[in-house]
């Protein structure tokens, strides 16, 4: 009987089979040995055992298998009947008892069942049963016998008697096979061997029947990856009434997939198959930092998963390690197969197995489905007791239950493990008191197993010599301590209620994710590849357990703050880039508003509220570095020859313009012949045009050259010091310019005209130490610092910006009269006159009307009197001459200009025809015609040119005006103005640049404030 | 007329890039993508007519041999440029770079000891030399070199350390540095507000008319 067997050795038996009596190594094929998981088959229940048994192949592990290798002489020792070691050692009682009774017995296909199972690693059947009842008497089961019936033996000899017994009388057994088979419909006869709820598995119609097949097709293993064992046709199972069935089993007759705890322990627990080696560091480090891990922040992603208490085993124990080095908890201790591991003391489960279950109903009591296999067989309470005679239920999972213990690493016993955490059993436990995990993990070791009578169904009491009870295990069923529940119930234990270690490592490990998150993003993209949809050459469906396995990742990064959206990992809020603000936009938006007027407002009003600051003087001081540039130019004698180097983007155009206009006014002036080469072929061009402009009438290639540009910096300047003559063989254009240069020296000077103090640098490296030109430099306001050292090396002559612009031009006009400007051919190189170095007269508007009115009255050039030009130059109000014709009007009309702002003046009458020059408001002209259609108007230049001018933009008068006109053409650039209007045209842009400078002053200091502030409240935090 | 386009294309293509002002958009591309390419198309022609013509013309075509080998070593290492990515051969694109880069170091050095170090050098026997201003511009130099942690000790935190008159040094150097530095930018300053000004101006005369 099974009452007086050893609870603790109640799977001996089953252990026996895995090896051989007389040595011999047991089969590969055997099913209690290696890797495989023996699960019952649920196929086989209902089946007629021969059919079933026929049909399985021969390879497959099922419990014909394991009967044929019973039966196998190689594998298993054949003994006697009569051998009475057989008979009270080392077969079970019940197994005894059920030997004798032979034919009697029901078959094991009729009692349902099958231990086979397909060797698939990482199977997981969330199931158990009951087996069936044992024979009170027999030695061997009718049904093993039967089962043995159909195998060959190698003979007789070898075989039991009452294997050969059963073998002599095979038909016999068939038969006899048959009759169980019928008798299997007869419900009173189920009642001896078959648990309460298999009873009426016969009832079950087939339509239920295929419900639920359909309940397992549903369940996920974990195996999808692995190759499906051929599956029996199915026969209804054995259905139990709903007040029998196990909570867990209706649910799965429902159809719902439970996604709970052992899906995730799939995953992680069965190595190779389908854990992600990610995931299972990931949960390994997890679970390394010890049992007082408490995510329930992780958890309330709904996973009720802690890694941490995974680890460790309620008597801190250490468990044994996964073989994929994930440490699992020790499930044999808390389900009684401890007792017979030498490792561990088996007083370290039993204050869990045996406390009985308050609420049997909530949670299904696997201990009884455990059966025998549990060191103390618990009934549970709403479950009808069994009479006291009759016998207990054989163990259901006999072949797992005892190999457990030696299988411990085994991942398929994980995942059957796995298995019996069902929602069910968790549901039953979260009813239950929050579990004091802190308490169980400080305790050594688990106090005694409490103690009950045999066959009681009360409460468990603690040993005499034990502890006592700790108050958490109090009350609290079998199945509350399964590894689900207690998952769960830590899952349930509110944030504020958990121990302070507990809580202060969970800030602490949300501290260190957001920190790492935001330190290192490498583990971003590892969370991310983690959590992205798995990148498969097949189509592979991801199971329960590696979804869950995704959620924890997301659960995870949720503890770094981040998130995962549609696979996509999505970094916490504090590590997002910061949404444009509107705050700096608007700022600087109002910085160019505010810059924008101020450049603005000079130009349109002449009020001088908005003029800041004092004009440009109105010639250079004698030893300032313009000073000295202006005096190097104006000692050049005519006919020179002066290397200018254009080094300058078009950018810098709007700045060097100013400068370089009167420069080149000045070289003309003076008679001097510029040779143009340069760096920038853009700028180059552009130049070329505005020397095209101001010396109107001179050619090019003859009285100036725009020459090639150089290439390179250094070496390029190198080259125009080493190899000339080549180099200014060609023009721009290619024409060539008849200058035979034997070198640098050659030339009166050279000014350099850039917006780089590189180039200033280069010059002064490349060419001042190997010649003695005379080096003068135009720059930029912008690159005058740097290149001032370099200008002071070189002579010191350096125009900066259009300060010195203005100054220049100032100084020019005030040292030449309009009529020095006109162009005259010269027939033959004569010396040019020379001007007094000093007593520069300060430009004023009324002194520059005074000297033209002056210039005017006397009818003569205010120049050296020896020179061509002065009995060439004309005066608009001077007597008409040849060359002075036009200055008078043949109408008798003049044309004052109108309107505020600088008009054109064309060589035909239509916008089609070219602007020649622009002319401010105010001037005055000599009218020489009109238009037909009396829209152009003629006007007569000083200089005799005619040009027209839109009527629309003049006014006619019959007198001329007080002021003589003030343009001339070919004095300024392609925009050239009276010296007068340009003057004031520049000091109204030297009013806004000064104003904007101040109001970017301004602005500068104000940001610098606002930072400060900012740096102070920063650090104050 | 031809002049007028001219003028109204350069006033939108400067609002074009004003419009930067309010964000990168496609107008401001639009407008530096046009300067950039027809600077890049000018340049090119350019090129051929300024540098390349005028070079074959004297030696390749010139009808001398001597002149004709020397034209051809600029062409034959502007080819070998070609075949820096043939793989294989890439190594004789090498040659060229090789003479470039030391040419344009050789010419580099030698001008800089010869017009810029010897010149610096000679400067205190510069007659008519202001003394303070030699003595200020010196000490601002090595004030500089101490600010930028010359002379400083390394320490096993690595970090470094001074000594008190270094440190006091570098302070002073620093605050050249800073002076410096905020010359630079108010001149870099200025000419963007001179450039800014004309544009405006510009836009205000065609705004004007006329």
């Amino acid at each position: 009987m099974s009452d007086n067997r050893d609870p603790n050795d109640d799977m001996s038996w089953l252990d026996d089979l895995n090896k051989s009596a007389e040595g011999n190594p047991p089969a590969d094929n055997d099913p209690l040995r290696g890797d495989d998981l023996v699960m019952p088959d649920w196929d086989l229940f209902a089946e007629d055992s021969s059919d079933e048994m026929a049909a399985l192949p021969a390879d497959d592990d099922t419990f014909a298998g394991l009967l044929d290798a019973a039966d196998d002489d190689d594998d298993l020792t054949p003994r006697s009947a009569d051998d009475p070691a057989i008979i009270t050692d080392e077969i079970p009682a019940w197994l005894q008892a059920s030997a004798p009774e032979g034919e009697d017995s029901p078959a094991p296909a009729d009692s349902g069942l099958d231990f086979g199972t397909p060797p698939a690693a990482g199977l997981d059947f969330g199931v158990s049963f009951d087996p069936p009842a044992p024979s009170p008497s027999a030695e061997v089961p009718a049904w093993l016998g039967m089962a043995d019936a159909g195998a060959e033996v190698g003979g007789d000899e070898d075989i039991p008697p009452w294997l050969a017994e059963a073998d002599e009388t095979s038909e016999e057994a068939i038969q006899a096979a048959e009759a169980v088979a019928e008798e299997m419909s007869t419900p009173g006869d189920e009642e001896s061997f078959l648990p309460p709820w298999l009873q009426d598995a016969d009832d079950l119609g087939a339509e239920e029947a295929n419900a639920f097949q359909a309940s397992f097709d549903d369940l996920d293993f974990g195996v999808d990856e692995a190759p499906a064992a051929p599956a029996p046709a199915f026969s209804p199972p054995p259905a139990a009434p709903a007040n029998d069935m196990p909570d867990w089993m209706r649910t799965q007759e429902q159809g719902r997939v439970d996604d709970d705890l052992a899906s995730l322990l799939d995953v992680t627990a069965v190595p190779g198959e389908t854990t992600d080696p990610l995931l299972a560091d990931l949960l390994n480090s997890a679970g390394s930092s010890g049992p007082d891990i408490d995510l329930l922040s992780l958890l309330e992603g709904g996973t009720p998963v802690q890694t941490g208490m995974l680890s460790q085993q309620p008597g801190g124990t250490a468990s044994p390690a996964d073989p994929d080095g994930f440490e699992m908890p020790d499930f044999d201790l808390l389900m009684g197969g401890g007792a017979d591991d030498d490792d561990v003391p088996s007083d370290t489960y039993s204050p869990i197995l045996d406390e009985p279950s308050p609420e049997p109903d909530a949670a299904f009591d696997f201990s009884a489905m455990l059966g025998a296999a549990a060191a103390a067989s618990v009934v549970d309470d709403d479950e009808p007791a069994p009479p006291a005679a009759a016998p207990q239920p054989p163990p259901a999972v006999i072949p797992s239950a005892a190999a457990a213990p030696k299988r411990r690493d085994d991942p398929g016993f994980d995942s059957f493990l796995d298995s019996l955490a069902s929602d069910d059993l968790i549901a039953g436990a979260e009813d239950s008191e929050p579990l004091d995990l802190e308490a169980l993990l400080r305790e050594p070791s688990a106090p005694a197993a409490p103690t009950r009578s045999r066959g009681s169904t009360g409460p468990l009491e603690p040993a005499d010599d034990a502890p006592p009870l700790p108050e958490f295990l109090r009350g609290v069923s079998v199945s509350d301590n399964s590894a689900a529940s207690l998952l769960r119930q830590q899952q349930d234990v509110p944030l504020d209620e958990l121990p302070d270690e507990l809580r202060a490592l969970h800030d602490e490990l949300a501290g260190i994710g957001a920190t790492a998150a935001a330190a290192s993003p490498a583990v971003m993209p590892m969370i991310q590849a983690a959590t992205a949809p798995p990148q498969v050459a097949a189509p592979v469906g991801l199971t329960d357990g590696q979804r869950k396995g995704a959620e924890l990742l997301r659960n995870l990064s949720a503890l770094t703050g981040a998130s995962v959206e549609g696979g996509e990992v999505v970094a916490p809020t504090g590590l997002r880039p910061r949404p444009r603000r509107v705050l700096p936009v608007v700022a600087r938006l109002l910085v160019v508003a505010l810059l924008t007027a101020a450049v603005v407002l000079p130009m349109v009003n002449d009020s001088d509220a908005l003029r800041v600051g004092v004009q440009p003087p109105a010639a250079f001081a004698p030893s300032s570095a313009g000073g000295t540039a202006y005096d190097f130019i104006d000692s050049l004698s005519a006919g020179s020859m002066v290397l200018i180097s254009v080094d300058y983007n078009p950018g810098s155009i709007a700045e060097l313009d100013p400068l370089v206009t009167p420069l080149l006014r000045h070289l003309f002036v003076r008679g001097v012949k510029p040779v143009i080469v340069g760096t920038d072929p853009v700028t180059l061009q552009y130049i070329g045009r505005l020397t095209d402009a101001i010396g109107q009438g001179r050619q090019r290639n003859v009285d100036y050259v725009v020459g090639r540009f150089l290439l390179g910096d250094a070496v390029g300047t190198q080259t125009l010091v080493r190899d000339l003559a080549p180099l200014l063989a060609n023009d721009i254009d290619g024409q060539p310019t008849g200058l035979d240069m034997g070198g640098l020296d050659d030339f009166a000077g050279a000014v350099i005209l850039t917006d780089r103090s590189d180039a200033v640098r280069t010059w002064a490296e490349q060419v001042a130490p190997v010649v003695r030109l005379p080096l003068a430099y135009a720059v930029t306001a912008g690159a005058a610092p740097l290149s001032d050292p370099y200008a002071q090396l070189t002579g010191g002559r350096m125009l900066v910006g259009l300060r010195d612009g203005m100054t220049y031009t100032r100084q020019l006009d005030a040292q030449y009269t309009p009529a020095d400007f006109i162009f005259v051919p010269l027939p033959t190189p004569t010396p040019t006159p020379t001007l007094p170095p000093t007593a520069v007269p300060a430009v004023t508007e009324d002194a520059e009307t005074a000297a033209t009115e002056e210039a005017t009255a006397e009818g003569t050039p205010t120049g050296d009197e020896a020179t061509p030009e002065a009995d060439l130059t004309l005066t608009p109000e001077a007597e008409p001459t040849a060359e002075s014709a036009g200055a008078t009007s043949p109408t008798g009309q003049f044309a004052v200009m109108t309107g505020t702002t600088r008009i054109n003046l064309r060589n035909g009458p239509g916008t089609d025809f070219d602007v020649i020059t622009v002319v401010a408001p105010g001037a005055q002209f000599a009218v020489a015609s009109i238009s037909d259609d009396e829209e152009w108007v003629e006007v007569i230049l000083p200089e005799g040119v005619q040009l027209w001018v839109a009527a629309s933009r003049v006014r006619l008068t019959d007198e001329s005006g007080s002021s003589a006109p003030d343009v001339r053409v070919g004095a300024g650039g392609l925009e050239q103005t009276s010296p007068l209007r340009e003057a004031t045209s520049l000091e109204r842009r030297w009013d806004s640049v000064a104003l904007g400078a101040v109001v970017a002053a301004i602005l500068i200091a104000v940001g610098c404030v606002v930072g400060v502030f900012q740096i102070i409240l920063r650090r104050r935090r | 007329m031809l002049q007028d386009v001219g003028l109204w294309a350069g006033f939108i293509l400067t609002l074009m890039v004003f419009s930067y002002l309010l964000g990168d958009n496609v107008l401001y591309r639009l407008a530096v993508y046009v300067f950039v390419g027809l600077s890049a198309g000018y340049i090119a022609v350019i090129t051929y007519n300024s540098v390349l013509l005028p070079w074959l013309t004297e030696t390749v075509f010139s009808g001398s041999l001597f002149q004709m080998i020397v034209g051809f070593i600029p062409l034959v290492l502007g080819g070998l440029l070609i075949l820096k990515g043939a793989g294989p051969l890439g190594w004789l694109a090498g040659l060229t770079m090789a003479l470039l880069i030391g040419v344009g170091a050789a010419v580099a050095l030698v001008g800089a000891v010869s017009g810029t170090l010897i010149p610096l050098a000679l400067e205190p026997t510069r007659p008519g030399l202001s003394l303070p201003d030699f003595l200020f511009a010196v000490t601002g130099v090595i004030c500089s070199l101490f600010y930028f942690m010359y002379l400083a000790k390394p320490m096993p935190s690595g970090q470094t350390r001074r000594s008190l008159p270094v440190a006091a040094m570098a302070v002073v150097g620093e605050g050249v540095v800073a002076v410096t530095l905020g010359t630079l930018y108010a001149a870099a300053l200025l000419s963007s507000l001179t450039v800014f000004s004309e544009r405006v101006g510009f836009v205000l005369s065609r705004l004007g008319g006329g």
